[in-house]
C-alpha cells in the first residue's frame, strides 16, 4: 500500500536506521517539480524524499502528488515516519550531549488542523475513550474485592475466618493481593488488544506511539492497581451488605470518570502539583504516554502518592478487622446514601455492557474501516449491539425479556415518534454547524456506495443500513437492556442521562458526540416514559431516513428559511409531547420505580 | 477405625486440671449501634464444667461470648483466657477456643472436609495430624454421608454438624457455643447435646448459650441468668430453681427476672 522511494544522499547512520528505500540520485536541481511529477507517474510510487545536508544535519523534503488520492493516503503514514526518524535522530542527539527534552523546549506548541472534522474529533473521543475504559476496568476488580469481605460477611464465612488465629494482618493482605492479581490480570488483557493492534495494523496506521521507557506506563498504572484495589477492600470491609458495596463503588466509579474524562479534554498537564491528585493523576499519565513525553518528577510523585494512599487505606482495612469488625459502621451511616439506591441491585452489570458494546466496536471500526464500511455498519449493529449483549445477559442466566421495555402503547405515541423525529432531523439540519450526518462522512460513504444513492435499490440498501439497523440495534442496546440494567442502581433521571452520554460516546466522535447525545436524551425520555423501545425504534429509523434523505439536498442553515425552522420546532414540540404525555400520570408502580426483579431463565 | 488411638491424641494433647480456671472476665462493657448491649459482666469458668448463658433474645449473650472468642473488643474490662490476656495474646488464645455462633457458616463451594482441611492449615496444624483428625471428626459426627459433598447443598442438620466439626478441628480446650440447637430437629440436637457432654467428659471447658430453659438444665454444671446485658443471679440449676422456689427453671428465671426489674427500680428512686 505504501510506496515512496528515498532520493537522497546518505543519511546519517543513525538516521537511516528504519529507512529502506531505493536511494537515487535527482538529477539536478532545477526544475524540481517536474522531475519529481514525471518520475512519480513513471513509476506509479506515492511520494518521494529527498534529503540535503545542510550544517550539523539534513533537510528533508517529502513530494508528494496532490491530485492523486493514494499519494495523499500514503502521505499520513510516510510522514509519521518521517517523523519518527526525526525523533529518534533527535532523542540520540540529546542523550549524547545530556540535554533533556524540558530543557530543549520550555515551551510547547502544539498545532491541531480544524479542516478535517471527523479526523479532528476523533482525535479527542479516542483520548478519552482510553481512560473511560482503563476506569471502566478498575471497576472489575470491585467484583472480587467485594465477594471476598462484604461477601464473606453476608454469608457468615468472614465469622468463621476470624476465629482462627490468622491475623487480621494477613486476612487483610491475602484478600488485597487476590484483588490486586486480578486487577492486574484485567489491565493486561486490555493491553493485549492495542499491543495487537500495534503489531498487525501500526504499520498502517501508526495508532499508538510506543513508550520511551515501559517503566513510565508501568510504575503509575499499578500504583493505580494498588489504590483500586485498597479502595474496594476498604469499602467492601465497612459495608455491612453486598449491595451496599456495590451501589457505592458504583458511584464512586461514576465520579472517578470526571476528572479522567476532564484531564482528557482539558490543556491540564502533569506538574508537580496535578501529580498529587489521584486519578487525575493517572489519567495524565495516560495522556503524556500518547504524547510520547514524559516528565519524570511528576511521574515519581505520581506513583508516591497512589502507593501511599493505598498503604493508608490498607491499613485502616486491618484496623478495622482488628477485633472490631462485628461492630463496624455501614457506609450508609458513614455517608446516609439514598435508601433507594441501596435496595436495587445493580448498575454495574449495565456498565459491562456498555463496556462489551464500545469495546467490540471500537475494535470492529479498526479492522473493517478500510475494508467494508457496509459489512462494518451491519455488523457493528446487529453482532455488537444485539449477539454480544445477548449473550452476557445469557452468561448471567437473566430473562431476556426483563432486559427490553416492551409494553404497548397507543397509537399516539406512534405518531408523535413521526412527527418529532422528522422535525428533529430539521431542526438539526439546520442548526449544527456541522450537518448531523457530516460532510466527510457523507462523502465517504458516496465514495463507499459509489453512486448507489442514485439508482432506487442503491438507495434501499443505504437506508437499511444507515436508518433502520442501527434504529433497531441501538435501541435494544442503549434504550433496551443498558437502559434496564442501569434503571436498578439509578434513579430515571440518571439513567437517561448516563445512556444518553454512553449513546453519543459511542459515535465516536466530539462533533457528532454532540447530536447524538440529544437524541439520546430524547429517546432516553421517551423510553423511560412509554417503557417501550417500540416508539424509539420508530423515531430512530425515521429520524436517520430523514437526515440522509435531506442531508443530500439541504447543505446546513442557508439551504433553509427561517420560518421553517421555527415549524419545526412546533412540530417537534407537538410531536414530543404526544410522545411523552405528560398530561396522563404513571401508575406510581411504573417500571422505573421498581424494575421487575431479575428473573433467571429457565 | 482406630478411634481408641484418637482418644489418646487428644488426652495427650490436653492434662485438664480439673480445677483449673479456663475463662476469666471482668467488668466487661460493650455498646453496639449506641445500645448498651452488656455492661458489668463478671464471670468464670473452669475446665471439665459447661457454663450456661441462660436469657431471652436480646440479652447481650451473643455480645458477651463475642468478646470473650476474641471477635469483639469490649469497650471496659479485662478477658484472661487460659491466663492469657487478650487482645494482646489473641492468636494464642484462638488456638484454645473454639467458637460457634448460629450466624456462622463454612464455603457453600467446599465440602466439609475441604473446609477442615482449609481452616486446620489457618490453624497451622500439622498435615498427617490434621488428616487424622479430620478422619476422626468426619466418625465422630456421622458425616461419612456428606463429608464430601459441597456444603451449600447439604441441609441443615448436616450443615450445623460439618460447622460443629469445622469448629473442633484444632481440638479446642474451651468450646463456646452461641444458641447452636437453633432452627434443628429433635434429633439433630439432642445429638449436638450428646456431643457436649462428651466434650466436658475429656475435660474441656464449654460455655453454652441457649434460651431453652429444658437444655439449659439438662446440660448445665452452673448457669448465669443474662438479661438487660447483665448477669442478674448464677448458680447450679438445683440451687436457682431452690432460690426462686419454682417447679422448673422456667418458673425460677421469669421470677429472677422479676426480681431483678424490682431492685433495679428501687436503685433508680433510691438513686434520686
Amino acid at each position: 500500500m505504501l510506496k515512496w522511494r528515498l532520493i537522497a544522499h546518505i543519511f546519517h547512520k543513525e538516521v537511516v536506521e528504519g529507512l529502506r528505500g531505493q536511494v537515487l540520485k535527482l538529477a539536478g536541481q532545477k526544475n524540481a517539480r517536474n522531475e519529481v511529477l514525471r518520475l512519480l507517474k513513471q513509476t506509479g510510487l506515492h511520494g518521494m524524499v529527498v534529503s540535503r545536508h545542510s550544517g550539523a544535519g539534513y533537510n528533508v523534503g517529502y513530494y508528494y502528488d496532490d491530485s492523486d488520492l493514494a499519494s495523499l493516503a500514503a502521505r499520513r503514514s510516510s510522514w509519521a515516519l518521517l517523523e519518527k526518524v526525526q525523533q529518534s535522530a533527535r532523542d540520540a542527539r540529546l542523550e549524547k550531549y545530556g540535554v533533556s527534552l524540558e530543557d530543549l523546549y520550555p515551551v510547547q506548541l502544539h498545532s491541531t488542523s480544524v479542516t478535517d472534522a471527523q479526523a479532528f474529533a476523533t482525535k479527542h473521543t479516542g483520548s478519552v475513550l482510553s481512560y473511560l475504559m482503563l476506569v471502566f476496568l478498575c471497576m472489575l476488580a470491585y467484583y472480587p474485592a467485594l465477594n471476598a469481605t462484604v461477601g464473606e460477611r453476608e454469608r457468615g464465612t468472614l465469622a468463621t475466618l476470624m476465629t482462627t488465629p490468622a491475623r487480621a494482618r494477613e486476612l487483610v493482605l491475602g484478600k488485597y493481593f487476590g484483588v490486586v492479581f486480578f486487577c492486574a490480570a484485567g489491565i493486561m488483557m486490555y493491553a493485549l488488544e492495542p499491543a495487537l493492534s500495534a503489531l498487525w495494523f501500526a504499520p498502517k496506521f501508526a495508532l499508538r506511539p510506543l513508550p520511551n521507557s515501559w517503566w513510565q506506563l508501568v510504575l503509575p498504572v499499578s500504583a493505580t492497581i494498588a489504590l483500586v484495589a485498597a479502595l474496594t477492600i476498604c469499602v467492601g470491609l465497612i459495608a455491612r451488605r453486598v449491595t451496599e458495596g456495590q451501589a457505592f463503588l458504583s458511584l464512586t466509579m461514576m465520579f472517578l470518570l470526571f476528572p479522567t474524562v476532564a484531564a482528557g479534554l482539558s490543556d491540564a498537564q502533569l506538574t508537580n502539583t496535578s501529580a498529587l491528585i489521584p486519578f487525575f493523576n493517572t489519567s495524565l499519565v495516560m495522556k503524556y504516554f500518547m504524547q510520547n513525553s514524559l516528565p519524570q518528577a511528576p511521574l515519581l510523585i505520581t506513583a508516591a502518592v497512589n502507593f501511599l494512599l493505598s498503604l493508608g487505606m490498607v491499613t485502616f482495612a486491618v484496623n478495622s478487622l482488628e477485633g472490631e469488625y462485628l461492630a463496624q459502621p455501614g457506609v450508609s451511616d458513614v455517608l446516609s446514601l439514598d435508601r433507594r439506591i441501596l435496595r436495587r441491585s445493580n448498575p454495574a452489570l449495565g456498565l459491562i455492557l456498555f463496556l462489551f458494546v464500545i469495546g467490540a466496536s471500537f475494535y470492529l471500526n479498526m479492522i473493517l474501516r478500510e475494508q467494508s464500511i457496509f459489512l462494518l455498519i451491519a455488523l457493528t449493529h446487529v453482532g455488537v449491539m444485539f449477539v454480544l449483549p445477548w449473550l452476557a445477559y445469557r452468561y448471567f442466566n437473566l430473562k431476556w425479556a426483563d432486559a427490553i421495555p416492551h409494553a404497548k402503547a397507543p397509537a399516539s405515541v406512534y405518531a408523535g415518534a413521526l412527527l418529532a423525529a422528522l422535525a428533529m432531523a430539521v431542526l438539526m439540519i439546520a442548526l449544527l454547524p456541522q450537518s448531523p450526518l457530516s460532510k466527510e462522512m457523507a462523502e465517504e460513504l458516496a465514495r463507499r456506495f459509489e453512486g448507489l444513492g442514485q439508482s432506487a435499490t442503491g438507495m434501499l440498501l443505504m437506508l437499511l443500513v444507515l436508518a433502520i439497523l442501527p434504529g433497531i440495534f441501538e435501541e435494544l442496546a442503549f434504550r433496551g437492556y443498558l437502559f434496564t440494567s442501569l434503571a436498578r442502581g439509578f434513579s430515571g433521571v440518571w439513567t437517561v442521562v448516563l445512556t444518553s452520554l454512553m449513546f453519543g460516546a459511542n459515535h465516536f466522535s466530539l462533533i457528532r458526540m454532540l447530536p447524538t447525545t440529544l437524541i439520546g436524551l430524547v429517546l432516553g425520555t421517551v423510553a423511560w416514559r412509554t417503557r417501550s423501545i417500540f416508539p424509539t425504534i420508530l423515531f430512530h429509523v425515521v429520524y436517520n431516513s430523514a437526515v440522509i434523505l435531506v442531508a443530500g439536498p439541504i447543505d446546513g442553515a442557508d439551504g433553509l428559511p427561517r420560518y421553517a425552522v421555527w415549524a419545526a420546532a412546533v412540530v417537534f414540540a407537538l410531536g414530543f409531547a404526544l410522545l411523552t404525555q405528560p398530561w396522563k400520570r404513571k401508575t406510581p408502580e411504573s417500571r422505573l420505580e421498581t424494575p421487575a426483579p431479575l428473573r433467571i431463565a429457565e | 477405625m482406630g478411634a481408641p488411638a484418637q482418644e489418646t491424641y487428644s488426652a495427650e494433647q490436653h492434662q485438664p486440671a480439673a480445677t483449673e480456671v479456663a475463662i476469666r472476665a471482668q467488668n466487661l462493657a460493650r455498646e453496639l449501634a449506641g445500645v448498651q448491649a452488656v455492661k458489668n459482666i463478671t464471670f468464670e469458668a473452669r475446665f471439665g464444667s459447661i457454663v450456661g448463658l441462660l436469657g431471652p433474645n436480646g440479652a447481650g449473650k451473643t455480645t458477651t461470648l463475642r468478646i470473650l472468642a476474641g471477635l469483639l473488643a469490649p469497650s471496659q474490662g479485662t478477658v484472661e483466657i487460659c491466663g492469657l490476656r487478650l487482645p494482646e495474646n489473641q492468636s494464642a488464645i484462638k488456638r484454645q477456643v473454639g467458637f460457634l455462633t448460629s450466624g456462622m457458616r463454612l464455603y457453600d463451594a467446599f465440602s466439609p472436609i475441604e473446609s477442615m482441611a482449609y481452616f486446620g492449615s489457618l490453624h497451622e496444624l500439622e498435615r498427617s495430624a490434621l488428616k487424622h483428625r479430620i478422619a476422626q471428626l468426619v466418625q465422630d459426627f456421622g458425616m461419612q454421608a456428606f463429608a464430601r459433598k459441597p456444603f451449600g447443598k447439604l441441609s441443615a442438620g448436616e450443615k450445623q454438624r460439618a460447622t460443629i466439626a469445622n469448629t473442633l478441628v484444632h481440638d479446642p480446650r474451651i468450646l463456646i457455643l452461641d444458641e447452636i440447637t437453633l432452627s434443628l430437629d429433635v434429633h439433630s440436637s439432642a445429638f449436638i447435646l450428646d456431643f457436649v457432654r462428651r466434650e466436658r467428659a475429656l475435660g474441656k471447658c464449654v460455655i453454652f448459650s441457649t434460651h431453652i430453659m429444658s437444655e439449659a438444665e439438662y446440660l448445665c454444671d452452673e448457669i448465669a441468668l443474662i438479661h438487660g446485658g447483665q448477669i442478674i443471679d448464677r448458680g447450679s440449676p438445683p440451687e436457682l430453681i431452690a432460690r426462686y422456689r419454682g417447679a422448673n427453671l422456667t418458673a425460677a428465671f421469669l421470677s429472677a427476672v422479676e426480681q431483678s426489674g424490682k431492685a433495679g427500680l428501687a436503685a433508680c428512686s433510691s438513686g434520686d
